[in-house]
This record gives structure tokens, sequence and C-alpha cells, in this order.
């Protein structure tokens, strides 16, 4: 449905994205994560058509997005970052307004627009002026002409940003409602957002795409070590010395000291070894009680700050 | 190719008639253009009254279309310079600055629906400004007689001005998302294009027509004066294409602006 390659754009002496490629099959809800000014915003208005790309091409439902922008546009709801409305408006005028614009006939436009503010709440403020509003129902409203008319792509950027916690879990249902009948493209930088709506997560920094693929191949591709805990009864110096023996395990440290003898390991291990059953083999083997035996994914959050953060990480997974 | 000029004509139209400084505008223009009338008026009472004393020796009676109703649109000419750039300064300068530009431009609309719609709605803004003008011809007919043919003219030479005037404003208001400097940009361009005509003043002969061929003031000294000009018709209208033309190209300049 979405197809980039090596988009490339390049402000004066500033690469605000550079070599960007990826693909996005319908239906499949893509997130763009990265810190601010990572490009984000800039691969998102290439896709929207509103700049063009210094070098490099897309499509959007098979049109490109330089030549055949117009058919882009038609297919597209875009929610620009900080939801820019006409103040002087009120919510269905502006909606009105929104689908007159995308050139839907009149009777049509009615049915948009009660679709649109039933999906996204808006029903009770239909006559407020925009200016008037609440940020959570600016960004409403932002959401509301972005769905109008149906169109088969969303590009929503920072669909949530701003909004306290409530109104942020409503706007994450919304979209996940909408998601799957449409591909969505949104971009963040708040982490559990992107392991709870997408589909495929987009690392990128500096204008250059780190890291691509689902939330768990990411977490299990970037995972380079892995970390068991084990909460044992017995003491404490020889169950280390022991876990530490076992084959596969790299380090093991003691997390936490409980009552009466028990403590809590941390142990770390290579990637792709499974030390669990060896652990709890050997500790009841050893005639100690093993208490709680458990492994620790990486949050995406640990991986992008891993990706993001460390310079060494962005040049291995840029490579 | 569905240009989309009619939701954007829509949508800007009523941004004016809900826009307060319009409606400030408005009284100013008129009030300016009134007081004007009036001491045009009160001037042509005491000429009419000096000649009567005269006309004993022997002179003509007073033109009254001469006299009061050709300074009048002469006024109303002059005061647009004012009035069209706070009127078009905000048409797109104000979306660029607050982002709702981005929004409109990826919906599909094309950059003339854009251009049109806008320039459109502010020339409909001026027009009104116009039909409210037309309490001073209806002043005119009972205190005098105007002659009427004059007045048409006028009319026409006032709308070809705004035409000409909204369009160089629309081009400026796509060139920044300042509304003061496009405001400005707008007044002294129409400025120099109104006193261009007295640059070739003392000069070469051809310079001087040259510069007067392009002057505003003197394309419209002959529609005030009551004829109309196929040059000065053609001379507005290339005017206002030129300008949208321009303001096309600004909009879609965007797209490939490093």
């Amino acid at each position: 449905m979405i197809k980039a390659e090596s988009l490339t754009k390049v402000y004066g002496t500033t690469t605000a994205i550079a070599d960007v490629s990826f693909d996005l099959a319908a239906g499949e809800v893509l997130g763009f994560l990265g810190p601010n000014g990572a490009g984000k915003s800039t691969t998102m208005r290439i896709l929207t058509c509103f700049i063009q790309p210094t070098s490099g091409h897309a499509t959007v439902a098979g049109f490109d997005v330089t030549t055949q922008s117009l058919e882009v546009r038609r297919r597209i709801g875009y929610l620009p970052e900080g939801v820019p409305l006409y103040n002087d408006m009120t919510v269905r005028s502006y909606l009105d307004f929104i689908g007159d614009a995308k050139g839907h006939s009149r009777s049509l436009r009615k049915k948009y627009i009660a679709d649109a503010m039933e999906h996204t709440g808006l029903q009770s403020v239909a006559g407020r002026l925009l200016g008037h509003l609440s940020k959570g129902f600016r960004q409403r409203v932002g959401l509301a002409q972005a769905i109008l008319g149906d169109p088969q792509v969303l590009i929503l950027d920072e669909p949530t940003i701003g909004l306290d916690p409530q109104q942020v879990i409503e706007i994450r249902d919304l979209i996940k409602r909408m998601a799957h009948k449409r591909t969505v493209i949104l971009s963040t930088h708040i982490l559990p957002e992107v392991s709870m709506t997408c589909d495929k997560v987009i690392i990128i920094n500096q204008g250059q795409i780190v890291a691509q693929g689902t939330p768990e191949k990411l977490t299990s591709e970037l995972q380079r070590e892995g970390i068991t805990r084990v909460v044992v009864k017995g003491p404490a110096d020889d169950v280390r010395r022991k876990l530490n023996a076992m084959a596969g395990v790299t380090s093991v440290a003691v997390a936490r000291k409980l009552d009466g003898n028990v403590a809590e390991f941390e142990v770390k291990s290579r990637r792709g070894e499974d030390i669990r059953a060896r652990a709890a083999a050997g500790i009841v083997g050893a005639g100690w009680e093993l208490l709680e035996l458990r492994t620790e994914g990486m949050t995406l959050e640990e991986i992008f700050l891993k990706v993001v953060v460390s310079e060494k990480g962005v040049q291995e997974h840029a490579a | 190719m569905r240009l989309s000029v009619v939701p954007i004509y829509k949508r800007e139209l009523r941004a004016y008639f809900q826009n307060p400084g319009v409606y400030v505008t408005l009284a100013i223009f008129l009030s300016v253009a009134g007081w004007f009338v009036y001491s045009g008026l009160a001037w042509f009472v005491r000429i009419c009254m000096d000649r009567r004393m005269q006309m004993q020796m022997g002179s003509g009676p007073v033109n009254f279309t001469e006299f009061v109703v050709k300074d009048t649109f002469g006024i109303i000419s002059f005061l647009f310079l004012f009035v069209i750039p706070l009127l078009t300064m905000r048409l797109f300068a104000e979306e660029k600055k607050s982002g709702t530009f981005e929004l409109l431009v990826t919906c599909p609309v094309t950059d003339w629906g854009l251009v049109l719609g806008k320039y459109l709605a502010a020339l409909s803004v001026v027009v009104a400004f116009l039909m409210l003008s037309g309490i001073f011809p209806l002043v005119f007919s009972r205190l005098g007689d105007p002659e009427w043919p004059v007045v048409g003219s006028c009319y026409l030479g006032l709308l070809l001005v705004g035409m000409a005037y909204v369009a160089f404003g629309t081009f400026a208001s796509t060139l920044t998302e300042n509304q003061i400097i496009a405001g400005v940009v707008t007044f002294f361009g129409l400025l120099a294009f109104y006193l261009v005509g007295d640059m070739g003043i003392g000069g070469m002969g051809a310079v001087s027509r040259v510069f007067e061929g392009l002057s505003i003031r003197q394309h419209s000294e002959n529609l005030i004066r009551g004829r109309i000009l196929p040059e000065d018709i053609t001379y507005f209208v290339a005017f206002a294409v030129g300008f949208l033309f321009l303001a096309n190209n600004v909009l879609e300049s965007r797209r490939w602006r490093v």
C-alpha cells in the first residue's frame, strides 16, 4: 500500500532524512519511533505530498507522491503535528469544509461527518467553536477530519502528544478500532504506544532508520543477552557460585535479599541460550528450594534506548 | 480536472464575514470616503455661489459630475491602496503561520483552486465595499444631476482596480507567514505601481512613456473621466492575471524548495 524507496530530504546543509526505505501492506499499522527531530514528520510530509523528497521515490496505493500528488491526497487522511485548526469555525462547519475540500458531495458529506463524529465522540461539541475546545477535543477533531470519508491510508503525526492519560487511552483505542480496515502510519516518541497499537515499528534517529520490524522481532533481534530472575532459598554465595558455573551464563548478581535466607538472583546469559531448565535442575539437585524462575524480555523502551541513545548502537544497526 | 475553487471560496468568505477587522476597515473606509464626499460637496456649493455672482457677468453653470463625482471616485481608488492590503494580507500568511496551510494543501485541492478561491473571496469583499459605497451616488442624485454613464464607468474602473490590487495582495500573502509583512509589501508595491507614472517626468520620452504605461493611476484616470478604453481594461486584467500566476508559482515552489 505504501512504499518508500531511499527517501532523502536535504534542507540547505542539514539532512532531515537519509535513505529511508520501507514497505507497508494494506491493513498494517506502522509506528514511527524516534526522538524529536529524528525525521518522523519529514517522512510523513513527503508521503502526504506536502514536501517533495530531494531524492528517492514513494508511492501510496500505487500512485507516486511527486507526479500523482492529487491521486495520493485523495486516498490519505492526515493529522499534522500540533493539529492546526481554524479557530473561528465550529466543529461541524469545519468538518463540512474538509469534506467539501476532499470532494465529497453534500449528501455523502452529511453521512461521513456523522460517522466521523461518532467514532471520535464529538457529537456533544458539534456546534462549538474550535478555538474554545480543550486540547483533547481538538485532537479528536483532528482525527475526525483525517478519517472523514474513510480514506484508505491514515497518516497521524504524534496523535497523542500533550494529552492527559485518560485521553491518551481513548485516542489509542480509537486508532486501534480504525486500524486493520485501513493502512495507518503513526509517529510517536512514546514507546508503549507502539507496542500497543502497531504491527510494525521503524526506529528512526538523526534521519536514518536504525531498526525496523515487528515489535517482537525487534525485541528478539536486539536482545543480546537473556536475563533470568531466580529466587532461591539457600546460602546466597553458594547459589551464586553454582549458577555462575553453568554453561551459557555470563554473570550472576544478587538482585535483592529477602527474608530468611531467600535471595533473588539476576542471571545474565548469552543470547538464544535458555538456561531455565539447567538452573532449575542444578538448584533442586543441590537441595535448595527454588521459589521462582522467570525470564525477562527486553522492553521496547530498553531497545529504543539501546539503539537510539548509544552511538555504538546506531552504527551497528545502521550497517 | 476539479480545481476545488468553491470550497475554498466559501470558507474564505465566511472567515471574512466573521472577522471584526473587516467591519472596522469598512467603517473607516466609508467614513473617510464620506468625509471627502462631504467636503467635495461643500466646495461645490461655494463655487456655485461664486459663479452665480459672476454669472451676471456671463460665465456658464458648474458641472456637478466634473466637480464632485469624479473626485469621489478618485478618492475611493486611492483609499483602496490602504484598504485592500488590510483585506488580502491574511489570505495565505495566516494559514502558513497557524499551520492550517499544511492541512489545506494535503487535501486533494489544486494550487489554482487555492489561489482562485481565496482571490475571489477577497474580491467579493471588495465588491461588497463598492456596493455599500453606492450610497454616495444616491446622495448625489438627490443633490445634483450626476451623469450616470460616468458613474458607471467609474464603478467599472474601481472594479478593475480592485481586481488588480487584490491579485497583488494575494501574491504578496503567499510570500510570507507574517501578515504584517504581507500587508506592507502589498501597500508599498501598489504605491509604487500607483506613482510610477510620475517617475518618468523630466526623463526621456520613451522612458517616461514606459513608466506611464505601467502606472495604475494613469490607467484608472481615463475610467474616472468616463472614458472606457480597451488598453486600460487590458492593463488591469493582465495585471491581475499576472500576479495570480505568480501566486500560483509561489505555492508550487514549496514542493521543490530546499
